[in-house]
């Protein structure tokens, strides 16, 4: 019951919502957070939508890990994590913009 | 999205073996210290342990499982309560994860919800508190949903509830727990009892998504020690742990958010609301454990009309009525609060499994006892250290 599962809203009612967990697999689950679009993604646990999972966040969590290479990590080290977080980005930024 | 999500943090191994290495240098700098970070949330442990992330930490620093399990700390009291009403005719809809949670005690021939429905007992597995919502609408008879669960499940309930969609029929009891005091509780156990002290708190990323980072800077300052609030994934706990590493090399007591992709300093600000609307603090039992203050939840003002306590006399557990209530030998209270492990216990694995469950710890997925037995060991990092030779 404590997982939490990624979801994305297809309609918004007054306190449910319809999400889609991704292969047609849908739900109506409890609206529990108010900045919620359809369209967003969310986090559904135990059948309510908890919060708005920040794409712009997961992509300044990418920018933290390189940030941590970059205090913590020296020369060749650095510049290989940097290039791998490099990567995941542009996988983000081509990904997140076409469909999901 | 999602998928894309899981491919950049799960199985990006470059980058986890890369926070690894960060995580060495820094357990260098600590100048001989051995120093234990404690995790509050079931899903944490799982993580930790299905990619086997504790074979990735150096000699000195130990990853140690707190209070993350909800199910695991129901009191027996409930439990058979429960199955004393699903007996009795009343339909009791509970999670899947409580449908084998033993009682301390047989009642009416059954031990837990599983046997009871096998003995004539009504009792139905729901997905959620709505899906039993629906059920009781289609139904004529009384029902009773098991309120179990932490901050991240008060919404499930607390929402509908406010609604007042809720039929005449159904009833709840609520069983809910707050997890800041228990990792309070538990943080303090090991103080007392003498043993290495907890350096680190890994706070539980959705419990905080509701409740906000701010809770655990209260903890972190009153015990001088880091919290980091982490998300799920391996990479997720690795970066968690080499931040909560530098703050220990820094010596910075304060918290810090890495599961900034869902979660605020202030957290779900409505559902909070709602919830205080809904619900009142009150002490209450955790089992094995006894009374913990201010932790539980319990309906309050014209929403005890749904209290299924109230509703069916089902007694109050008080402190005064409170007994330890886990099986003989059984160690789940020392392992919820990390000062033990599953394999401390003689049952694990052996009289103990997750078909079998003696002990509540052995049954959730959350259930630190439960995630030992199906995934101990091995997982990715096993995989990384060997192709990197650690
Ligand atoms: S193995 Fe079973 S009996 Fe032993 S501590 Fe875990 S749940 Fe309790």
């Amino acid at each position: 019951m404590c997982w939490g599962v990624p979801a994305r809203v297809i309609k918004i009612g007054e306190y449910t919502a319809l999400v889609d967990f991704g292969g047609g697999s849908t739900r109506e689950v409890v609206l529990a957070a108010k900045d919620v679009k359809e369209g967003d993604l969310v986090m559904v646990h135990a059948g309510a939508i908890i919060g708005r999972i920040s794409e712009e966040e997961l992509l300044s969590s990418l920018e933290l890990y390189k940030e941590m290479a970059v205090s913590l990590a020296d020369g060749e080290e650095r510049r290989e994590i940097e290039e791998y977080i490099e990567r995941y980005k542009q996988l983000l930024g081509v990904k997140s913009g076409g469909e999901s | 999205m999602q998928k894309l999500e899981l491919d950049a943090l799960r199985y990006n191994r470059e980058a986890a073996e890369k926070v690894r290495r960060i995580i060495w240098k820094l357990a260098g700098r600590l100048g001989g210290r051995t120093v234990k970070l404690m995790n509050f949330c079931g899903t944490h442990e799982w993580t930790t342990v299905h990619f086997g992330l504790r074979s990735l930490m150096p000699p000195n620093v130990k990853l140690v499982a707190g209070p993350g399990c909800p199910v695991c700390v129901t009191p027996s009291h409930y439990i058979e309560e429960s199955i004393r009403l699903a007996m009795d005719g009343v339909k009791v809809y509970s999670f899947g994860d409580a449908f084998k949670l033993p009682a301390l005690r047989r009642v009416k021939g059954a031990r837990n919800l599983e046997e009871a429905k096998a003995l004539g007992g009504s009792v139905e597995v729901v997905y959620s508190f709505l899906d039993a919502v629906k059920k009781a609408r289609a139904d004529d008879g009384e029902g009773v949903f098991l309120g179990i669960g932490f901050e991240t499940t008060t919404p499930s309930y607390s929402i509908p509830l406010r609604s007042r969609q809720i039929p005449d029929n159904l009833f709840f009891l609520s069983v809910l727990r707050l997890t800041p005091p228990a990792a309070d509780f538990a943080i303090k156990a090991a103080l007392d009892r003498g043993l290495t002290p907890v350096q680190g708190i890994i706070a539980p990323g959705h419990v905080s998504t509701i409740i906000g980072a701010k809770p655990w800077k209260e903890l972190a300052e009153k015990y001088g020690i880091p919290a980091v609030v982490s998300g799920f994934e391996p990479l997720d706990l690795l970066v968690s742990i080499a931040m909560l590493l530098k703050m220990i090399v820094e010596g910075r007591n304060t918290v810090e958010i890495e599961y900034k992709r869902l979660v605020t300093w202030e957290g779900n600000i409505y559902v909070q609301r709602v919830n205080s609307e809904v619900f009142q603090v009150e002490d209450a039992a955790w089992r094995g454990l006894g009374f913990i203050p201010e932790s539980g939840l319990e309906l309050k003002g014209e929403y005890r009309r749904y209290d299924a306590a109230r509703e069916f006399g089902i007694e109050p557990l008080t402190r005064e009525k409170w007994r330890y209530d886990l099986p003989a030998a059984c160690k789940c209270a020392d392992i919820t609060l990390g000062l033990a492990e599953p394999t401390d216990c003689p049952m694990f694995k052996k009289a103990c499994t997750p078909e079998r469950p003696i002990g509540p710890c052995m049954v959730s997925l959350e259930g630190t006892c439960a995630v030992w037995a199906r995934f101990g060991g091995g997982g990715l990092a096993e995989e990384i250290a060997r192709e990197v030779g650690v």
